[in-house]
């Protein structure tokens, strides 16, 4: 469904991505493990558009889209949860949710509606504060907001960007069980970008691991969990996070 | 090697320096008897007094015009030289050193807001050139610069006119002052005060603004709870005449009202209308004072499709006067030029008559006028304390 | 002539000219809030408004209130040049540049006026076209037409986009375009033409402002100039960035110069602003509505 290939990519000259190849199949849960700085916030802004690549391809059901605007890339069915939720912080949550949708053609109220009652029912906690602004949310509701935004654009992929960043364990293990559940339920592919190792691999297929902007490793997720460098790596002595 | 190249760059920058400033002064003293003679004007042709500097390009190119055909100045013919003031302190001194760099000009006429001549002053006195100017701040010519020569009769003049109208004429006692707060204002406020002084009266009310202000409201119930009868008033811009007229209009004071020459602006009257008829102004130009005057705007008319206004009489005038001068001095010295403005008697301008005094102002009267349905009509002419 | 009436004078100018301050205020704020740009042409989108508006009702030739409309979509289609022309080739520089291409744009705006229109100041009629004084007089106090029309205009304005802002998706997006516009582009929101929008309906009220002022103020290529510095004022002191601030801060700044004209000092009246200006920026720089992360437009 997505896929990656030997992508370049730099901020102003400072190189960040040195060929980068991955690829996500339909239906999949695909981790992209990584440290700090190793490129993965920067391989999801590319494939949503943000940057573009030096040189290499990113290709969406076979047709290239590196080259197009993340609007553009939006309409074609990437939904994209960034680092630090980005919950418009002066709208409500309906309204947030309302936004979600901007990338679907001509949708009407009624559909609205029930789309946004449909992400009730997997998000209880957002309807009690439908009408709260964005910024009196905390970390845990801003992430489910924004997860439940990122639903309401019909999405054929999801990007994640550290979804446990700033959470405590159990909202964390919410969160992850919520990816989870889109997964089962909805069918949606998903591309999670994480340092949580452990939490990552516990629901992914497959899982990537990046290092100085290039791809080291890659296995299933089970392979990977027990994988000695990413045991040392991430698992082992110098966990960062939980 | 490199010293060796950077004297040579040295010296050839010299020597070209060299050529170029020798070949200007041979150029400048050849042919004298009847190379055209220089008049350099600055004028403002960018900024926010390009109004007034256009009124005040007309009138000289008029007056050059004129004299040429009529056979210039002992044969040889005038020259304007236009630089722009930019309507601005800097931008007035800068054009006059550029206009002093061309040694050919001869006379050069200034620009008329006061605070500019004033800065010019310094350069004046060093230039030791003659420069005329509009500028009627009683100050300027009173500083001891010899160079600086008035074609306007000066802000005390028009006080003594206003006082002397609204106390003696209108027989209003109870009179107050509105002005605008810059030099202009501040400065006729006092010569009004000194002058209304003289004749037994102190103002009921005393009252500045800024420029450009939209809303006189505050200075319309200033006005009525003074209970003055009669308005003099120094405003530098003639827009806010208009709203000022209107608003006192609106608001329903009546008051007879006596102002400096922005009052009878053209600005003033096609943005006031009505809202002006009845009042007065001192006007130092107006067509019916004199044979001159009438002359004048006939010739402006016809040649620039409307009526002058005082910005056009005195460069008019000023070149005339000039043109005077330099056909009696024996020659074109600065200081010849000088001592035959000097001795000028009973020309007769289109402002008036001049005599200069020794402090250089040439002027010593002015016109009341009245605004009669947009008519502007000459009520009397009053002669003044220089 | 009794206390009252004298207040109510004052109370009156003070309003309509603070409404006027409010409506310049609002282009600044929505620009900001929009792009991050400060932009110092809003001043003179009030001088080319009344140019235009001048421009097309001179001589009649058409009906005054076509002319005023007409007048209006001509603001609408500079506000989008000068979009493209000054913002967008600089959207991906940082805060400085945009910001002094807008001065050069105002500089090019009022000489540009000055060469077509010439120094001498314009009439433009006023919207309710009466004999005599042009409004009435009621308890002593007068009140003119044209400043009730400014009036009403700035309350529907701000009235009418409270409600488009609060209630359609369009006015969301452009919420969220001025929150954050990366993620409003993920969402696949149309930034560019959100962001042309706000220029646009930035323009059209900054215009509208000065048709309105234009039977008042009289039409010169400088009458931008100091309604543009007051309506920063007036936005400072409302919280830079907040629309409700700037018009508080608009209104508030109109009556506080007036009053402080009547009662304390014309000479001092435009430094009341400044006064006001610098009382914020030492005591509470945010402004009055400047306390929270980010606020609803």
């Amino acid at each position: 469904m997505l896929k990656l290939d030997n992508v370049h990519a730099a901020y102003d000259s400072v190189v960040v991505l040195r060929g980068v190849s991955l690829q996500v199949n339909q239906g999949e849960i695909v981790c992209l493990l990584g440290a700090n700085g190793a490129g993965k916030t920067t391989t999801l802004r590319l494939i949503s558009g943000l940057i573009h690549p030096l040189q290499g391809k990113v290709c969406l059901e076979d047709k290239p889209i590196h080259h197009l605007s993340p609007e553009a890339i939006a309409r074609l069915g990437v939904a994209h949860v960034p680092e630090g939720r980005r919950i418009f912080p002066g709208l409500t949550v309906r309204e947030n949710l309302i936004l979600g949708a901007s990338n679907r053609r001509r949708v009407n109220k009624v559909e609205l509606t029930s789309d946004i009652k449909k992400m009730f029912e997997i998000f209880p906690d957002l309807e009690k504060l439908q009408n709260a602004l964005g910024w009196t949310l905390s970390g845990g509701q801003q992430q489910m907001l924004a997860i439940a935004r990122s639903l309401m654009a019909h999405p054929k992929i999801l990007l994640m960007d550290e979804p446990s960043l700033g959470l405590g364990p159990i909202v964390v293990q919410q969160v992850f069980s919520v990816i989870k559940q889109i997964n089962e339920t909805m069918g949606t592919t998903v591309l999670v970008v994480e340092q949580n190792a452990v939490i990552a691999l516990s629901v992914a297929s497959r899982g990537y691991v990046i290092e100085n902007g290039r791809i080291v490793l890659e296995g299933k997720a089970s392979d990977l969990l027990n994988n000695t460098e990413v045991r040392e790596a991430y698992l082992g002595g110098r966990r960062t996070c939980i | 090697m490199n010293k060796r190249l950077a004297l040579l760059v040295a010296a050839v920058m010299v020597l070209t320096l060299f050529i170029t400033g020798c070949g200007k002064t041979s150029k400048s003293s050849g042919d004298k008897a009847t190379a055209p003679i220089k008049i350099g004007h600055i004028v403002h042709m960018t900024g926010s007094a390009v109004e007034a500097g256009g009124e005040e390009k007309n009138g000289a190119i008029l007056a050059v015009e004129e004299i040429n055909a009529a056979g210039g100045i002992n044969g040889r013919k005038l020259i304007l030289v236009q630089e722009d003031g930019q309507s601005s302190n800097v931008g007035v001194v800068q054009a006059f050193h550029k206009l002093l760099e061309d040694k050919d000009i001869a006379v050069i006429i200034g620009p008329s807001p006061s605070t500019q001549i004033a800065a010019m002053l310094p350069t004046i006195n060093d230039a030791k050139i003659p420069v005329a100017t509009g500028g009627t701040n009683y100050g300027l010519t009173h500083s001891g610069c010899q160079w600086l020569f008035r074609f306007r009769p000066h802000d005390g003049m028009s006080a003594q006119a206003m006082a002397s109208f609204m106390v003696n004429d209108l027989k209003q006692k109870k009179v107050a002052i509105v002005h605008s707060t810059d030099a202009f204002g501040n400065g006729g406020r006092d010569l009004a005060v000194a002058a209304l002084k003289k004749l037994g009266v102190t103002p009921v009310l005393d009252l500045g603004y800024n420029n450009d202000e939209k809303d006189f409201t505050a200075v319309i119930n200033a006005l009525k709870k003074s209970g003055a009868t009669g308005m003099i008033t120094y405003m530098t811009f003639s827009p806010d005449v208009g709203i000022l007229a209107k608003q006192i209009k609106q608001q329903g004071l009546k008051i007879n009202w006596i102002g400096s020459a922005s009052v009878t602006a053209t600005p003033a009257r096609q943005l006031a209308g009505e809202a002006l008829y009845g009042t007065y102004a001192v006007a130092d130009y107006h067509p019916d004072a004199n044979d001159k005057a009438k002359k004048f705007a006939d010739a402006y008319k016809a040649k620039f499709g409307k009526d002058p206004d005082f910005y056009s009489s005195w460069t008019y005038d000023a070149v005339y006067v000039f043109a005077e001068a330099m056909k009696k001095a024996p020659d074109l010295k600065p200081e010849s030029i000088r001592q035959a403005l000097l001795n000028i008697r009973g020309f007769q301008g289109a402002e008036g008559i001049y005599n200069f005094d020794q402090n250089g102002d040439g002027l010593d009267q002015y016109n009341v006028v009245q605004n009669v349905n947009d008519v502007i009509k000459l009520v009397k002419t009053i002669k003044a304390q220089r | 002539m009794s206390t009252l009436s004298l207040i109510g004078q004052i109370l009156f100018a003070g309003l309509a000219i603070g409404g006027v301050y409010t409506l310049v205020a609002l282009g600044i704020v929505l620009i900001y809030r929009a792009t991050n740009v400060v932009n110092f042409a809003q001043g003179d989108f009030t001088m080319l408004g009344a140019y235009v508006l001048f421009a097309l009702s001179n001589g009649e030739k058409i009906n005054f209130f076509v002319a005023f409309l007409l007048a209006l979509v001509v603001m609408a289609v500079l506000g989008l040049l000068f979009e493209l022309g000054v913002y967008y080739p600089l959207r991906n520089r940082s805060f400085l540049p945009v910001v002094i291409a807008t001065i050069g744009a105002s500089i090019m705006f009022q000489n540009g006026a000055l060469a077509i229109f010439g120094p001498m100041p314009q009439k433009v009629r006023p919207v309710i076209y009466a004999s005599g004084n042009g409004g009435i007089t009621l308890g002593g106090v007068f009140f003119d037409y044209q400043y009730i029309v400014i009036l009403v205009v700035t309350l529907a304005l701000v009235l009418l986009q409270y409600l488009f802002f609060e209630y359609t998706v369009l006015g969301k997006k452009m919420q969220a375009t001025s929150q954050d516009k990366d993620m409003a582009r993920m969402l696949g929101i149309p930034v560019s033409i959100m962001i042309a929008l706000t220029y646009i309906y930035s323009t059209v009220i900054g215009g509208l402002s000065g048709m309105l002022v234009a039977p008042i103020f009289f039409v010169t290529h400088k009458m931008g100039v100091m309604l543009g510095l007051k309506a920063f004022a007036a936005t400072i002191c409302g919280g830079f960035g907040d629309v409700r601030g700037a018009i508080l801060g608009g209104l508030a700044l109109g009556v506080i110069e007036s009053f402080g004209a009547a009662f304390i000092s014309t000479v001092y009246k435009d430094a009341f602003s400044l006064l006001l200006l610098l009382l914020f920026l030492l005591i509470r720089p945010q402004g009055i509505f400047g306390e929270k992360v980010a606020e609803k437009a």
